[in-house]
C-alpha cells in the first residue's frame, strides 16, 4: 500500500493541474491570450510598414480571424490570419499556399498552416486570384507567423475578384468584441 | 429468442450474485462490449446499460451527423480507408452556427475506431523520410501494412488492431490542444485506482498515466498515445491513438532511421531543401504491458472513453452509435448527400497522388549512387540522373533511395 501511496503523491501535481485546467477551460488557458488581445488592441493591427504596397485603405477580418488589407481603389491587396490566431497555433513548422494564378472563390480554403501537430485550415473572405504567395519567405522561415501574422508573414497577394461575402466580415473594433464574446 | 433470454436470465442472476464483489459498472460494460465484438458472454441479456444503437441505414446516418445532437460512434469496421473517411464526414458535416459563433458549442462528437495494419503519416510529412518504404511489412511490397497520408498535422505513427483510434470533435473557439488528453489521463488513472483498492492482494501498484509537455499521454516515462490536430470550418478535432496490445517490433522495423549510414557511420545520403513536418522519435510502449493487464484488450479501453464521453456532461447526455461498414456505405452516403460537396476523402486517402504528390518539396542526394534530385510537388524537376528521369514528367520513388 506504501507503494501505491507514493506513486499517487507522485502524480498529484500534474494531474490536479490538468483538472483544474478542465475547469476553468472557459477562463483558464484563453483568457491569457484574451488579456492580450483586449488590452492592447494593437496586436491585431495590420502592420502596414511591413507590407510591400503602402497604398492599403481598407482592412477586413474574418470569424476564422483571417484578414485582408487592400486599396478599394485597384481591389490589391494581401491576406493572413490574424495575431490573435497565430498566437492560438503556437509555433509554426510549416506553411502550405495556394499558387499564383489560381482564383478562390469566398469562404473557400487557400491553404493551411501546421503547429505543433495541428493543421489549420485558411480561408479567404472575398473570391480573390492569387497574385503572388509569400512562400519564398515562408518557407525558410515559418515561425514568422508567430511572431509577425499581420506583417512580414502575410501569405497571399490577391486581386480582389467582388467584395462580398457568404459570411460576415468585421472591421477591427468588432473583430476584437467577437474575440472578446468567443473568450466569454 | 425471447424464451432463452429468461432462461438465461436465471442463471445469469446467480453468476451476478457470485460476481457481485469484483463487478463494477465498467465490467458490466466489458461485456457489452464482448457482445459488440460478437466474442462469447454468458450474460449478455441482462446488461445493456448503455444503450449502443446501430445505425441503420446510410440516409440515418447523414441525418444523425447533420443533427445537432451530441454522440459517440464506434466504427465497426476495420478498414482505415473507410474510418478515416468517416472520420472526415463528420467532421465537415457536423452544424455550427456560423452566424453566431460565440454561442457555446453543443454538437461535441466522439468517434472510435480500430485500423488493420497501417502507417499514418501527417499531412505535411515527406514518407521517404519518415518511412522505411522498402520494408517488406508494406502491402506495396507483399506484407500487410497499409500507407496513408491523413488529413491531420503531426508526426508518424503506426495502426493495428491493437491500438484504439479516438477522434474528439469540438468548435475551434472550444478548442484545447491539451483537453481531451486530460479526460483520458482522468478515466484511466480513476479506472487504475478502483480497480487496485478491489484487488487488495495485487501488491505492486500500477504506474498512472501523465501528460508530457508536448500534450501526449505517457506512462513510466513511456509514451503510449500520439495525437493531432485539425482546425477548419470554425470546427476542430484531435485525434490520437492509444497503443494497448500492438506490435510495437513490428513498428520500429517501420519507422526509417533519419539517415542511413555504412558501417563506418557516414551517412549515405542527404534530405536538404526542405521543410517538411519532422517526426519527434520517443520511446514508446503498449498500456497492457505497463497495467499488468489491467487494459487487457481494446474493448477495456473502448469502453471507458465511451463511458467517460457520456459523463462529461450534465445535460443533454449523448447518445452511442455502432456503425457497420455492411450498413452505412460511405459512396452511398456521399451520393445521397448532395449538400456535401467535397466528398473526396474517401478516393483521396487511397490515391497515390495524396500520398507521395502532396509531399512537401525536398532535395535528395544518394551518396551511393552519386545521384541528386530535386523534387517539386512530387515530381523530379532536377536531378544529374538523366538515364531514369525525364525532369518534370517522371515522380519520385523509393528506387532513389539508398
Amino acid at each position: 500500500m506504501f507503494k501505491l501511496s507514493t506513486r499517487i503523491s507522485s502524480t498529484v501535481t500534474p494531474l490536479n493541474l490538468v483538472k483544474s485546467q478542465l475547469k476553468t477551460n472557459k477562463y483558464g488557458l484563453f483568457s491569457a491570450l484574451r488579456f492580450q488581445s483586449s488590452c492592447s488592441n494593437k496586436i491585431n493591427l495590420v502592420n502596414f510598414a511591413k507590407l510591400p504596397i503602402q497604398s492599403l485603405d481598407t482592412v477586413v477580418y474574418t470569424t476564422s480571424h483571417e484578414w485582408l488589407a487592400y486599396n478599394k481603389a485597384d481591389k490589391i491587396g494581401f491576406l493572413g490570419v490574424t495575431q490573435y490566431a497565430a498566437n492560438h497555433m503556437g509555433d509554426v513548422t510549416y506553411v502550405e499556399l495556394t499558387d499564383a494564378e489560381e482564383t478562390i472563390d469566398a469562404g473557400e480554403s487557400f491553404g493551411s498552416i501546421e503547429s505543433v501537430k495541428s493543421s489549420n485550415e485558411i480561408y479567404t473572405p472575398y473570391n480573390i486570384e492569387v497574385l503572388e504567395n509569400n512562400m519564398e519567405v515562408l518557407n525558410e522561415a515559418p515561425q514568422l507567423v508567430t511572431k509577425d501574422s499581420m506583417g512580414e508573414a502575410w501569405l497571399l497577394k490577391v486581386k480582389i475578384l467582388s467584395e462580398e461575402s457568404p459570411e460576415e466580415v468585421m472591421d477591427l473594433a468588432k473583430y476584437e468584441q467577437y474575440l472578446k464574446e468567443c473568450d466569454a | 429468442m425471447y424464451n432463452q433470454m429468461f432462461q438465461e436470465t436465471e442463471d445469469l442472476s446467480k453468476k451476478m450474485n457470485n460476481m457481485k464483489n469484483d463487478t463494477d459498472d465498467l465490467d458490466l460494460i466489458n461485456e457489452e462490449m464482448n457482445e459488440f465484438f460478437g466474442v462469447n458472454n454468458s450474460y449478455k441479456n441482462d446488461i445493456e446499460i448503455e444503450d449502443r444503437v446501430e445505425i441503420k441505414s446510410a440516409k440515418e446516418f447523414i441525418d444523425i451527423v447533420r443533427s445537432k445532437d451530441r454522440f459517440c460512434l464506434i466504427s465497426k469496421s476495420s478498414d482505415p480507408i473507410y474510418n478515416l473517411s468517416l472520420e472526415d464526414y463528420v467532421f465537415r458535416n457536423t452544424p455550427i452556427h456560423k452566424q453566431n459563433l460565440k454561442a457555446k458549442f453543443i454538437s461535441e462528437r466522439l468517434l472510435m475506431y480500430i485500423n488493420n495494419k497501417t502507417c499514418v503519416f501527417g499531412k505535411n510529412q515527406n514518407p521517404f523520410k519518415e518511412l522505411n518504404l522498402k520494408s517488406p511489412l508494406l502491402k506495396s511490397n507483399g506484407g500487410d501494412y497499409d500507407l496513408i497520408r491523413r488529413f491531420s498535422g503531426g508526426g508518424t505513427v503506426i495502426h493495428d488492431l491493437g491500438n484504439v483510434n479516438y477522434s474528439f470533435l469540438t468548435s475551434r473557439n472550444q478548442f484545447d490542444k491539451k483537453y481531451y488528453n486530460s479526460c483520458i489521463i482522468n478515466l484511466v488513472n480513476n479506472y487504475i485506482l478502483s480497480k487496485q483498492n478491489l484487488e487488495v492482494s495485487n501488491s505492486e501498484a500500477v504506474p498512472l498515466l501523465m501528460l508530457n509537455e508536448r500534450g501526449d499521454i505517457t506512462c513510466d516515462g513511456l509514451k503510449i498515445s500520439g495525437s493531432a490536430y485539425k482546425i477548419a470550418m470554425n470546427k476542430s478535432y484531435h485525434h490520437g491513438t492509444m497503443l494497448i496490445d500492438s506490435d510495437l517490433n513490428e513498428f520500429s522495423k517501420l519507422m526509417r532511421p533519419k539517415l542511413i549510414k555504412n558501417e563506418n557511420a557516414e551517412e549515405q545520403e542527404e534530405f536538404t531543401e526542405c521543410n517538411d513536418v519532422d517526426s519527434v522519435r520517443a520511446k514508446i510502449s503498449n498500456l497492457k504491458d505497463l497495467t499488468k493487464s489491467l487494459f487487457s484488450d481494446t474493448k477495456v479501453f473502448l469502453n471507458l472513453l465511451s463511458k467517460g464521453f457520456s459523463s462529461m456532461f450534465i445535460n443533454d447526455k449523448p447518445k452511442i452509435y455502432a456503425i457497420d461498414p455492411a450498413v452505412v456505405d460511405l459512396n452511398e452516403v456521399y451520393n445521397i448527400d448532395k449538400n456535401d460537396n467535397k466528398s473526396s476523402a474517401l478516393l483521396d486517402l487511397q490515391s497515390d497522388s495524396w500520398a507521395y504528390l502532396q509531399t512537401p518539396d525536398f532535395k535528395y542526394t544518394n551518396k551511393v549512387s552519386g545521384f541528386y534530385y530535386k523534387v517539386r510537388r512530387g515530381i523530379i524537376i532536377e536531378t544529374n540522373d538523366t538515364q531514369n528521369v525525364k525532369i518534370n514528367e517522371t515522380t519520385f520513388d523509393k528506387k532513389f533511395l539508398i
